[in-house]
């Protein structure tokens, strides 16, 4: 690396694992150890750089699914593609990543309510890992256009106190429930399509619980990741006025009020 | 920067890259022109153009809404903080406008930020060219270097060229994006063939004297190394990244380093992450 070139979370990782998960394959890659990998949180994504030369103008985004820092082993991460996407092991692809601002975990161990839809749920089994580990008694609330979108339902129940499946407009006023019967819930955490963790927000907001929502669908078209094309931005309005906010940039996970009113 | 200094080999699209903060997370912006605009008259919309799909090669979009003068001072006030250096595009719908945004951007506190402006002159013919450069020209301060920015496709681009010089501009951008209607273009790799028509048409006119030849910058469908070399070989003296940055921010370090003659000689160590040199891409 140059002495003023390119530096930050550039790193080549190698597909070590992969193991399929209803409509995604779970791919394991092998990266190069480093400060930022141990402070990794769940809401971070990694961006596969585009190769223009061969046509392809946009980068790819993955939400990672977990990481696991081992002086031993080496670092793993782990990453959910869809399903045929053609990442054989032993694939070696350049990495921009981890990038973004995560989902941080209570300092007391308060129960949570963790609510998610689709193919944004990939990193709430690492959130709800990280919660039960703190101690946190955790409510999973999900929903999905496909049924075999459900990421990896099955180690959810193991971890959480309840794991509920219903559909995206309901996914409200299911939380709502949950908060209702769950009084002593602290936080709520949301990943999903902006209008759901809106949503989701409005009702944590309602019964007047902190909130934490991912702002970025990496579902959506067009995206570059790292702050530059702008195709992720929100119309932020407040009693100070209007601003933009990027979430790839500032975000992904930011305040739920922050998306209350967002109109995109 | 002053007219007629060396100009940078590498620039970055105003239009692309509407918020340097992303880029700054990947790499120190000392040898580069932070890009602020393009600066708009009135209110300016969202910073980023709306884009509405992307194919082999490219993405189509809207041109960018552009900044107001408010937030253009906000940015450029935060490139004076860290001592970076701004390339100000601005845009008008009248001769005038844009040269009152530039007079308004150079002469204020952050003014000395400022080592260039851009006018974006796509569309117009040789007397709107020569009209609006003259009067940015009167605007800004006497040395500062103005670039005028031409489509590689417009119907008497050694014309307007020409017009540009005898206004007052220091360099020509070439752009390369393709117009797909009002206010819509596409963008990408795919347009590189159409940037190196242009900086072909305006080398082979200065060989003819047909224009008083000044740096062309060549915008468009540049995204690596060997694309930049290509559209340098067409007699282009710089590159300005636009959207190829958006698919991997560090081929800007890439190209920089690529065509630095530094680099080239061996006196700088060049970089193991660079896009046209991994070998160990499988992808």
């Amino acid at each position: 690396m140059t002495g003023d070139g390119p530096a930050g979370p550039v790193r080549t990782g190698v597909v070590t694992l992969a193991r399929p998960a209803g409509a995604f394959d779970v791919l394991s890659l092998a990266v190069p150890a480093g400060p930022d990998w141990a402070t990794a949180r769940p809401g971070q994504f990694l961006v596969v750089p585009g190769n223009p030369g061969r046509g392809d103008a946009l980068p790819g985004l993955h939400w990672l699914a977990d990481v696991s820092v081992d002086p031993v082993h080496g670092t793993a991460v782990e990453v959910a593609v869809r399903a045929g996407g053609g990442w054989d092991v032993g694939h070696r692809l350049r990495l921009i990543g981890p990038l973004g601002r995560g989902f941080g975990v209570p300092t007391d161990p308060v129960p949570a309510l963790v609510v998610g839809h689709g193919g944004s749920t990939v990193p709430l089994r690492w959130l709800v890992a990280r919660l039960r580990a703190r101690g946190c008694p955790v409510h999973v609330v999900l929903s999905a256009d496909d049924p075999d979108e459900h990421f990896e339902v099955a180690s959810l129940r193991r971890l959480a106190a309840s794991v509920r499946l219903t559909a995206e407009p309901d996914l409200g006023r299911v939380a709502t429930q949950v908060l209702e019967q769950e009084p002593r819930t602290g936080v709520v955490y949301a990943a999903g399509p902006r209008a759901t963790v809106a949503q989701v927000a409005r009702a944590a907001v309602a019964a007047g619980r902190p909130v934490r929502v991912s702002a970025l669908d990496l579902a959506e078209p067009v995206l570059c990741g790292t702050g530059l094309c702008g195709q992720c931005d929100l119309d932020v309005s407040n009693s100070a006025g209007g601003r933009s906010l990027r979430p790839c940039l500032e975000g992904p996970v930011v305040p739920g009020e922050q998306v209350l009113d967002a109109p995109r | 920067m002053r007219r007629g200094d060396r100009l940078p080999g590498v620039w970055i699209a105003p239009g692309a890259v509407d918020d340097p903060r992303g880029l700054l997370r990947f790499g120190p912006l000392g040898r580069v022109a932070v890009p602020v605009g393009p600066v708009v008259g009135g209110r300016g919309g969202r910073g980023a153009a709306a884009v509405h799909g992307t194919g082999p090669g490219g993405v189509e979009h809207d041109e960018a809404p552009g900044l107001d003068l408010v937030e253009a001072v906000d940015r450029l006030r935060w490139c004076a903080t860290r001592d970076l250096r701004a390339l100000v595009a601005v845009r008008g719908t009248t001769p005038g406008e844009p040269a009152t945004l530039a007079g308004r951007l150079c002469r204020g506190l952050e003014g000395d930020s400022v080592a260039a402006v851009e006018v974006d002159l796509r569309g117009a013919d040789d007397q709107h060219c020569l009209r609006v450069l003259a009067r940015v020209r009167e605007e800004t301060p006497r040395d500062l270097l103005l670039l005028a920015r031409l489509s590689a496709l417009q119907p008497d681009l050694v014309g307007c060229a020409r017009a540009a010089v005898a206004g007052g501009a220091g360099a020509v951008v070439v752009c390369g994006a393709v117009p797909l209607g009002p206010g819509r273009w596409w963008s990408g790799p795919s347009t590189a063939a159409v940037c190196r028509s242009g900086v072909r048409a305006l080398a082979q006119a200065a060989v003819e004297q047909r224009w008083p030849a000044v740096p062309v910058v060549a915008a468009g469908g540049v995204h690596d190394v060997p694309s930049a070399r290509a559209v340098l070989r067409e007699g282009a003296q710089a590159v300005q990244l636009g959207s190829a940055l958006w698919a991997d921010p560090t081929v800007l370090w890439a190209v920089l380093d690529g065509l630095d003659p530094a680099a080239v000689a061996g006196t700088r160590t060049p970089g193991p992450t660079h896009p046209d040199t991994h070998p160990e891409e499988s992808r």
